[in-house]
């Protein structure tokens, strides 16, 4: 069992506590006055004086004037500075960089995506790049440095959140073992938190997508890689060594069917992928040259909608695979639904394919769907990351005058 | 990361009523971390483990020391009004026994096989008791022992026993893997188990993994998983090889006594338990991959088995890969489910008095 340590609830504790909730009401509800405070966390109306003093302090609320009067004066109302400050989210793909800022009440302000030159895509490179980026679109939004309180990157790799570090990357040269956190640190002023782009898409379609409101719930990437991020309880579950989640490697009884010596590479996450999924497609055309030429792998999958036999054939393939691996996390984890996201994995035809394979299993079926934010999940998972901190920090005595 | 830290804000009478309380408990000494724990003596709880065929019952002091077992057959008797009657009997048993007075009772907790809500204190639903759908337990054992109750389901029930004072005792993130008629996995990730949004998490029966049959199960009958590996499915394997083979040999062995004989040197044995141990090595590794656990604590008549052990140990060294997870079988054994229902009734009992009790 754990042990918990339970804290007692000092003044500036509580006002710390106290502050959240009211934050949240004001971002929830919009303006009102104290008195709908009062009302609405039940806190006391000297607590909710005190509290509301705090937060204009450290300039997270404001009056904007007097409300409608119930008969006695009219009361203040009061609204949250969402301008106060902004956060930002980067992602790191296999040959691009995206950005995003937004306030601190989560809206956008903000977004850039540039290119990235895989060969000369090191990371002290791309720090410098993610450097220069954020702080052109900090300008050009009229944001000065020091009102970005908080930056998440996602790296399409295993991440010790803890320590900054990014295991591997397959996707970009010189990428083991990389001290990302230390290196983006020197050139920001505010926390730098690196993160797996898999679970940030999962937290994105948790504070904004398909998984609103889910607390057990699986997302599932299909694109260059495969992976899932995992909710547990209402939050993210990363294992023990940061690995969770990476079913790429799982061993499911129709790869070894139709791929018996796969297993010696060791993953499905080839088949599965868009990088396999188009070697498929071309080696199949070279025995049968009639076959339509394709860009990408959603092509394909485009081609079978259409009803081209060889094309709905790869397609019943790569779901009976997909289907084995929902089946797998259905059963360890029980979650109330699996959102499918990523190039491959958003294809609706993918879905009823899957979809209908689930439906002869003999467990009961789990609920799959869609990703809601498509190739957007990744920045909003970083940007909701970003905000609780930040308001946090804010709300702090040291920093509340900043 | 730890969110464990509670902020409790309170008034100061109800603060220094609460103070008053505490200094009723009898303390003991500080255990290090500062908190105030219970005198063992102080109060009591019982444990309970509701199986297939026995119900057993445990009583505690609040260091968590077994004072006494009890148990029964449910074989004949397994409506739920007749097995809360039989827990009473049993309670009031083992508390005359330890010369305890019902009124020291702080706390009882019961393990279920089967679907359990443990939020609601409700088995939804098991196929080893018959007549148990949506039974609310929880609340009819309130009602007959008079004391606060809790329900979990029976594997979980092991794997805080398992995590508390056996094979995984304080490891955060492990899987407590019992095999017996059935399999199934008690999860605990981050310290905390994993329940699933229909308490279904873990019910691994139906995985298929290479060399599952691959035909739907009937309804009702075994999943494909347990239907290779469980000792129902053992049993008709040996069954099966024995008539093909036309080996007259002892048909009416158990599921152990197999897999005792395959390390003995018999090969038809031995055939079954490599078949069995790959396809375990598999489950193993993919759930390892799920939730990048390291620890497998093995539990159940099957599971316990040193040979079935061994052999899997042999198929996940054999895969290669970088995960490697670590098999280990139970050090509780039957008593898991006995002693992660002790440390439930425990924390139950300590959310009443408001301190930490036993180690």
């Amino acid at each position: 069992m754990t042990k918990e340590r339970v804290l007692v609830g000092r003044p500036p504790l509580l006002r710390q506590t106290n502050a959240q909730i009211l934050l949240r009401l004001l971002r929830e509800t919009g303006p009102c006055s104290k008195a709908d405070l009062v009302r609405a966390s039940g806190l006391s109306a000297p607590s909710v004086t005190n509290v509301v003093a705090h937060l204009a302090l450290a300039g997270l609320v404001e009056p904007i004037g007097e409300g409608d009067s119930t008969g006695g004066r009219p009361p203040d109302i009061l609204r949250f500075r969402a301008e106060r400050g902004c956060v930002g989210a980067v992602e790191i793909g296999p040959d691009f960089l995206r950005f995003l800022l937004a306030d601190l009440d989560g809206r956008e302000i903000g977004n850039a995506t540039i290119p990235l030159e895989r060969p000369s895509s090191a990371p002290p490179e791309v720090c410098d790049q993610i450097s220069v980026a954020v702080r052109d679109l900090l300008r050009h939004q009229h944001h000065t440095e020091e009102q970005l309180l908080g930056l998440v990157v996602g790296v399409p790799a295993i991440v010790n959140v803890r320590e900054g570090l990014v295991r591997a990357l397959s996707a970009l040269k010189g990428w083991t073992n990389v001290a990302l956190g230390e290196m983006l640190a020197k050139d920001f002023k505010c926390p730098v938190t690196i993160e797996n782009d898999t679970n940030l898409a999962a937290q994105g379609e948790y504070y904004r997508g398909a998984a609103k409101g889910e607390k057990d719930f699986v997302f599932i990437t299909i694109g260059e890689g495969v992976g899932a991020g995992i909710f547990v309880n209402g939050s993210l579950y990363r294992g023990s060594q940061w690995t969770a989640g990476e079913i790429g490697y799982l061993r499911v009884p129709s790869v070894s069917r139709e791929h018996p010596a796969l297993h010696k590479y060791g993953k499905i996450e080839k088949l599965l992928g868009a990088p396999g999924i188009l070697k498929s497609w071309q080696s199949d055309r070279q025995r049968s040259p009639t076959h339509p030429k394709v860009k990408c792998a959603a092509d394909v999958f485009d081609l079978a909608a259409a009803g081209n036999a060889e094309a709905k054939r790869l397609l019943r393939q790569r779901a009976n695979l997909l289907a084995d691996i929902v089946l797998d996390l259905a059963l360890v984890l029980n979650p109330s639904v699996i959102l499918l996201g990523g190039e491959v994995g958003n294809h609706p035809r993918l879905l009823q394919e899957v979809e209908e394979l689930l439906k002869g299993s003999e467990y009961p079926i789990v609920r799959v769907g869609l990703s809601a934010l498509g190739t957007s999940a990744v920045l909003w998972g970083a940007i909701h990351t970003a905000l609780d901190p930040a308001l946090l920090r804010l709300l702090q005595p040291s920093d509340s005058l900043a | 990361m730890s969110r464990s830290s509670v902020v409790i804000a309170k008034s100061r009478p109800a603060a220094s009523s609460e103070r008053a309380e505490r200094r009723r408990v009898m303390m003991q000494t500080e255990a290090g971390d500062g908190a105030l724990r219970a005198h063992a003596g102080y109060g009591h709880v019982v444990g309970v483990d509701i199986g297939a065929s026995n119900l057993r019952v445990a009583l505690a002091d609040m260091n968590g020391t077994m004072l006494g077992k009890w148990s029964a057959s449910t074989k004949e008797t397994s409506s739920p009004a007749m097995v809360i009657e039989q827990i009473h009997t049993g309670v009031q048993s083992l508390l005359q026994q330890a010369c305890v007075p019902w009124s020291s009772l702080l706390a009882v907790a019961a393990g279920a096989p089967g679907i359990t809500d443990a939020d609601a204190g409700v088995v939804v639903a098991t196929s080893y008791l018959r007549g148990w759908k949506d039974v609310p337990l929880q609340s009819l054992l309130r009602a007959a022992l008079r004391v606060p109750a809790a329900v979990e389901n029976d594997v979980r029930m092991a794997a805080i026993g398992e995590n508390w004072r056996g094979a995984a005792r304080g490891v955060a993130d492990f899987v407590f893997l019992a095999i017996g008629t059935g399999i199934a996995a008690g999860v605990f990730a981050n310290g905390r188990l994993i329940h699933g949004a229909d308490f279904a998490a873990g019910e691994i029966g139906y995985m298929h993994v290479p060399g599952t049959p691959e035909e739907a199960a009937q309804d009702g009958a075994p999943g494909s998983l347990e239907s290779v590996i469980g000792g129902e499915g053992l049993r008709q394997q040996w069954l099966r090889c024995c008539s093909e083979s036309g080996v007259a040999v002892s048909r009416g062995l158990s599921a152990t006594e197999i897999l005792e004989r395959a390390r003995a040197g018999d090969e038809l044995a031995a055939g079954i338990l490599h078949r069995s141990a790959k396809i375990l090595a598999y489950a193993v590794y993919n759930v390892s991959l799920v939730l990048n656990c390291k620890l497998f604590v093995l539990g159940g008549g099957v599971g316990m088995s040193e040979p079935l052990r061994d052999c899997t140990r042999h198929f996940l060294e054999q895969f290669n890969e970088p995960v490697r997870p670590k098999l280990t079988i139970s050090s509780l054994g039957q008593d898991a489910q006995l002693i992660g229902a002790i440390r439930l009734a425990m924390n139950k009992a300590e959310s009443r008095i408001g301190v930490k009790v036993g180690g």
